[in-house]
């Protein structure tokens, strides 16, 4: 076992801290339902640096989509956010007009929705679609039309794609113009989720190496949401894990991939299949996460934790630092190094 | 030719399925060349439009090939009627990729899995015995428990288990699962993954898994076909082919898998951009527009499958 504590001190050392761009505190939504009130996110708190790409990660059904929707304002008609705020470049979204917040959302944060092929209107050539786009933001004529082959030319499309209509595209070509209609405004955050979810391999890795280098050229901030840890781990400064409405564990990816302090980040990363250590045995999380229209009391994963003491079923704990910039929701934080080699052996989970 | 050909259990030559539409000929699959030997897991890896699920689908005869043939355990598939096409439905079977489509909402566990042996004619007093057994296979030991349920009751997971329980049913002698995990969280996956290499060891059935994720194929098939643009391009060992790819699609797509760590040694392998409106497949390789290393003989000759290495095949003008 490789000394991880010591690699752990190294990457907490050596981070310059960045601007704080967005605050998600306590953020909770609840969606009306047949059967009541679903608390789809339920007290959910991250940050985001400036120019950073943070990785949202968690299973279906853990509320990722719904907070990143929540702070574009897509939520669906039956949703309402209860609690919580949502501070951006200095302003509570929450607690702004409906009129400001709008203008925020389009100018300046944009979102690329889970599947490129409903983002795009299938009747309409993709130049009319940035260009649609583009007239929001008070850029007309050929100011616009120049923009729109600048656009597509920034990720990687030729500009012949202008005349196409979408289903003439390949699906990767799909979500690159979904990113360049993102683009189009100079947002500051750009929220996308899953975006390479439904490509293929190659064409994905593809797909993020263009999004991770337009992040670090036009310096705006990605929240990427996926279940996919490998994705992240190749292109996410930071990670924040939510389960069942909440953020248990948020950092720096070297950290919660490699020190993960909350048993589920643990369980995650020991799910994954690994390409290169493919022949040892996957180690699953037994059980389901909590029915969300009632929640547990305690902690939401000690129903699956193979850590769980009682108070972990009593009272839930909050989200804490272990680290600088190292947040985790787990009462045996403290532990967390020993928890983490336990994780590691099939048996534990086993039960 | 060697002694083993007759053993083979399922024997594919020359397969082919064309799609006319308009003029244009598709070429879903083209000219596949494979074996799968009994107790065999293999992987049949591809990206979308490869043509991996219409092989799938032509193995088990649920559409007819416009070329070539198929032999399971020595009989001639696309030529089988009446008793002989019964038995070869209760010794092939799929499991379902999407378990919430694959099952009746309005059925029970109970109905769904009874339902295939009715149609075998197994007497009613064997079924629970049988039902019982193969839960117990996929590891849901509470039988009387899961029979009653109906799936919006149970998790994606367990209904998956039961999905490929209702395959094991009639204790085929080989499974074709299409894409059996990619509806699946993942923590629930490693759980099916892990199941599939029981049931792998456990009962020795032959069986393809059909998907375009590399470490899928890595973690449960002893063997990976790679296909691309409806041909075979690569055949061997997985390991082999994971860690000394030998056509550059292959090469490709192992580069471009992420790892879940933050140390990503491989730098991806770049390719160029797809033809647009798509290439004559009839002639040359089919990788010819996006290949780093296509030369003027990819382009006048198809590459056919050849040996490599031990038990390694590719299709590429490169490989001598």
């Amino acid at each position: 076992m490789p000394d991880l504590a010591a690699q752990d001190a190294d990457h907490t050392a050596t981070r310059q801290p960045v601007p704080v761009l967005l605050s998600v505190r306590d953020l909770r939504v609840t969606y009306r339902t047949s059967r009541g009130q679903v608390h789809a996110v339920d007290g959910a708190s991250f940050d985001l640096g400036q120019a950073e790409m943070l990785g949202l990660v968690g299973e279906s059904g853990c509320g990722k989509t719904t907070a990143a929707r929540s702070l574009t304002g897509v939520l669906a008609g039956n949703a309402r956010i209860t609690g919580g705020s949502v501070q951006f470049a200095g302003r509570d979204l929450l607690s702004l007009s409906k009129q400001d917040a709008r203008s925020v959302r389009w100018t300046e944060i944009a979102f690329v929705p889970q599947s490129a092929m409903n983002s795009l209107d299938p009747v309409y050539r993709i130049e009319w679609q940035l260009l649609e786009v583009l007239g929001r933001g008070s850029i007309r004529g050929k100011a616009a039309r120049k923009r729109a082959a600048e656009l597509l030319d920034m990720v990687g499309l030729p500009a012949s794609v202008l005349s196409a209509f979408p289903h003439q595209l390949s699906g990767g070509m799909r979500q690159r113009v979904a990113i360049a209609l993102a683009l189009a405004l100079n947002p500051v955050l750009i929220v996308a989720d899953e975006p390479v979810t439904a490509l293929d391999v190659i064409v994905q890795r593809e797909v993020l190496d263009t999004m991770r280098d337009l992040q670090k050229r036009l310096h705006v901030s990605v929240i990427m949401i996926t279940h996919d840890i490998a994705v992240v781990a190749y292109c996410c400064d930071k990670i924040a894990v939510m389960y069942a409405g909440q953020v248990v564990e948020s950092g720096p990816s070297p950290v919660l991939l490699g020190q993960a302090s909350h048993p589920y980040t643990m369980g995650l990363c020991n799910a994954f299949p690994d390409l290169e250590r493919a022949a040892d045995l996957l180690v699953p999380i037994h059980g389901s996460p909590p029915d969300l229209h009632d929640p547990p009391a305690g902690c939401r994963f000690a129903e699956r934790c193979p850590f769980a003491q009682d108070r972990c079923r009593t009272s839930a704990p909050p989200l804490t630092q272990v680290a600088p910039g190292h947040m985790a929701a787990c009462w045996r934080s403290a532990e967390a190094a020993s928890l983490r080699l336990l994780a590691q052996e099939a048996s534990t989970w086993m039960r | 030719m060697d002694a083993m050909i007759d053993t083979a259990l399922v024997d594919v030559r020359n397969l082919s399925k064309h799609f006319h539409s308009g003029g244009s000929t598709v070429r879903a699959v083209d000219g596949l060349d494979f074996r799968i030997e009994r107790g065999e897991t293999v992987g049949l890896l591809g990206e979308s439009g490869s043509g991996k699920t219409t092989t799938g689908r032509l193995l088990l005869r649920l559409t007819p090939p416009t070329g070539g043939e198929i032999r399971f355990d020595g009989d001639d598939v696309g030529s089988m009627a009446g008793a002989a096409l019964k038995r070869f439905r209760t010794r092939a079977q799929l499991v379902f990729q999407n378990p919430f489509d694959a099952m009746n909402p309005r059925f029970t566990m109970r109905q769904s899995l009874s339902e295939p042996l009715i149609n075998a004619g197994i007497p009613r007093a064997e079924r629970e015995d049988r039902m019982a057994a193969v839960l117990g296979q996929v590891h849901l030991p509470d039988a009387a428990g899961v029979l009653g349920k109906y799936p919006h009751q149970m998790s994606g997971g367990q209904l998956q288990r039961v999905v490929l329980a209702r395959a094991l049913i009639l204790q085929p002698v080989f499974i074709v699962a299409d894409e059996p995990v990619s509806m699946l969280d993942v923590s629930v996956r490693a759980g099916i993954l892990n199941l599939m290499r029981d049931v792998r060891d456990a009962l020795g059935l032959a069986a393809i898994y059909i998907s375009h994720d590399v470490t899928l194929v890595r973690y449960v098939c002893v063997r990976t076909l790679v296909m691309y643009r409806g041909r075979i391009v690569e055949d061997g060992p997985t390991a082999e082919v994971v860690r000394r790819p030998r056509h550059p699609y292959t090469q490709a797509l192992i580069s471009a898998v992420p790892v879940p760590r933050v140390e990503q040694n491989r730098a991806p392998i770049p390719l160029r951009p797809a033809r647009p409106g798509g290439l004559d497949l009839a002639v040359g390789c089919g990788f010819r527009d996006r290949c780093p290393h296509a030369f003027e003989r990819c382009f006048a000759e198809r590459p056919e499958l050849r040996l490599a290495g031990r038990g390694h095949l590719t299709a590429c003008h490169l490989d001598p």
